[in-house]
């Protein structure tokens, strides 16, 4: 993984050492100068268009491998149920997420489903577990009512972690009943009944305790996205862009001190606010709050 | 005149770096606060799993009681235990207490291997799940302190922060809990057996 790092961090630096010596033409007129920029600023974008595909290809290849499984080698959840093992039917996906679906409407509460097929040796089911919902923050924030169920197929491990939220409700005896309900099924490597059993089991209580009943009835999906925190290459180039012509005009009109007392000025504003950095759990699937758990919950032979 | 400008000027620049700083420690101070407070919240956390732990054993005993034969001192080095958490006060007696329990707690644990009947017993195996859960918890949020406590010890090490910290009455802490002599032997709740 290193060496690939590696790889694409010496194919960047020339496309950046370019840019930097076309910026330092000597006496060309300010305007010149920025144009010049700006066309290698497009270059470098044109660049990044081609290298960024094939260092995200490069990245994705060893995963394709599949050793053991990182909580950070892990795609973002595309939804409630996320097969990464590959062991339930469409249909089975369909009937859970519909489900799932029901019990985050009407019960806000949520329940994540994950396969996968084995865990990276050092790791145990349950600090996976708690570093899952750590990154994907299952369940709203503020409530803490989420359900990680985790299966893992070799060896044969299966974990249900329940949020701060839930704990009152899904004991982790009723939750290590559960599991034990869904042993003989995962046994016999039928996660097809396992799971929808689970996950039915769950959501009962839950909705008991919500004063709710869920109806089998299929629903409307409706994922909303989450608007990203994150910046465009666009903004980027920008603000980049604005912050160079800065700089190039008071170096030019000798105002270089100007520079350092905003440098010492946005030190000293920094981290002012104390903001709180909220990590959503991740791109595409808007649904996962940002709810945490405890470490409660069972683990078992599921 | 020039002079009156340049006065002016030193004078202007002095105000600026006293805000400069004045801003800086201000936000600093503010910061480490909150970290310390984390600090104090994720001690808590364990403080309440410990007590969690500490409040199933009675049940535990009840349990293993009604299928084995308990020896008398077991019973007695359990309770011992349990009132040694009960009365310990910081965080590093705590956890020492609760390693304390974990010893105490083994020979109760090795019972269910030879009463099968106990082992196979619904309400023994709901109790070993809050256990492990328990255990679980204990796990978790110890990570977390340790993590809150490095957190809050880098934070006032780091540059700008080292020149305030001292001045504030903020301390590296060194509850750092890293050492666990009891985490070896344990009682692991295993469903495989």
């Amino acid at each position: 993984m290193s060496a690939i790092h590696l790889t694409v961090a010496r194919c960047r630096e020339p496309f950046i050492l370019k840019a930097c010596g076309a910026s330092r033409e000597p006496r060309a007129p300010l305007a010149r100068r920025i144009k010049a920029m700006l066309r290698t600023v497009r270059d470098v974008r044109w660049l990044m268009a081609v290298v960024l595909p094939m260092a995200v290809v490069l990245l994705m290849a060893p995963a394709g491998a599949m050793r053991g499984e990182t909580v950070k080698g892990l795609p973002a959840p595309t939804g409630y149920v996320n097969d990464f093992a590959g062991v339930l039917t469409p249909q089975t996906r369909q009937s859970v997420e519909d489900l799932c679906t029901q019990v985050d409407r009407q019960a806000h509460a949520q329940i994540a489903v994950v396969t996968i097929k084995t865990i990276d040796s050092d790791q145990s089911i349950e600090e996976f577990a708690t570093a899952l919902e750590e990154k994907w923050k299952v369940g709203a924030k503020g409530t803490d009512r989420g359900v990680l169920m985790l299966l893992v197929m070799s060896p044969r491990r299966g974990r249900i972690e329940v949020g701060y939220g839930l704990e009152g409700i899904l004991n982790d005896a009723k939750v290590g009943d559960i599991g034990r309900e869904m042993a003989p099924f995962a046994q016999k490597g039928d996660y097809n009944q396992a799971v929808p059993l689970g996950v039915r089991e769950i959501a009962g209580v839950i909705a008991t305790d919500a004063g709710v009943a869920l109806n089998a009835a299929p629903v409307v999906h409706q994922y909303h996205r989450q608007p990203q925190a994150q910046l465009s290459m666009f903004q980027v180039l920008l603000f980049g862009g604005i912050a160079l012509v800065v700089i190039v005009v008071l170096i030019r009109t000798g105002h270089i001190g100007m520079l350092f007392f905003l440098l010492f000025n946005l030190m000293g504003g920094g981290g002012g606010g104390g903001g709180r950095d909220d990590d959503r759990g991740g791109g595409g699937f808007g649904g996962f709050g940002g709810g945490s758990s405890g470490g409660g919950g069972a683990s078992g032979d599921f | 005149m020039k002079a009156l400008w340049v006065l002016l000027g030193v004078l202007g620049l002095i105000v600026v770096v006293l805000l400069l700083a004045g801003g800086s420690y201000w936000s600093a101070k503010n910061q480490m606060v909150q970290k310390s407070a984390d600090v104090d919240a994720a001690f808590s956390n364990i403080d309440v799993d410990l007590q969690r732990r500490s409040d199933l054993i009675p049940n535990l005993v009840a349990t293993v009681k009604g299928y084995a034969n308990v020896e008398e001192t077991i019973l007695t080095n359990i309770a011992n235990a349990r009132a040694g958490l009960m009365t310990a006060q910081t965080p590093n007696e705590k956890l020492a207490a609760n390693d304390r329990l974990n010893v105490a707690l083994l020979p109760l644990m090795r019972m269910q291997e030879n009463y099968p009947q106990l082992k196979s017993n619904d309400q023994f195996m709901r109790l070993e799940d809050e256990l492990a859960g328990t255990e679980n918890r204990i796990a978790v949020s110890r990570l977390r302190y340790n993590a809150a406590i490095k957190d809050y010890n880098v934070f006032i090490q780091q540059f700008p922060n080292s020149l305030f910290a001292n001045f504030a009455g903020f301390h590296p802490k060194s509850g750092y809990y890293t050492a666990d002599p009891g985490a070896r032997t344990a009682p692991k709740v295993d469903f495989s057996k």
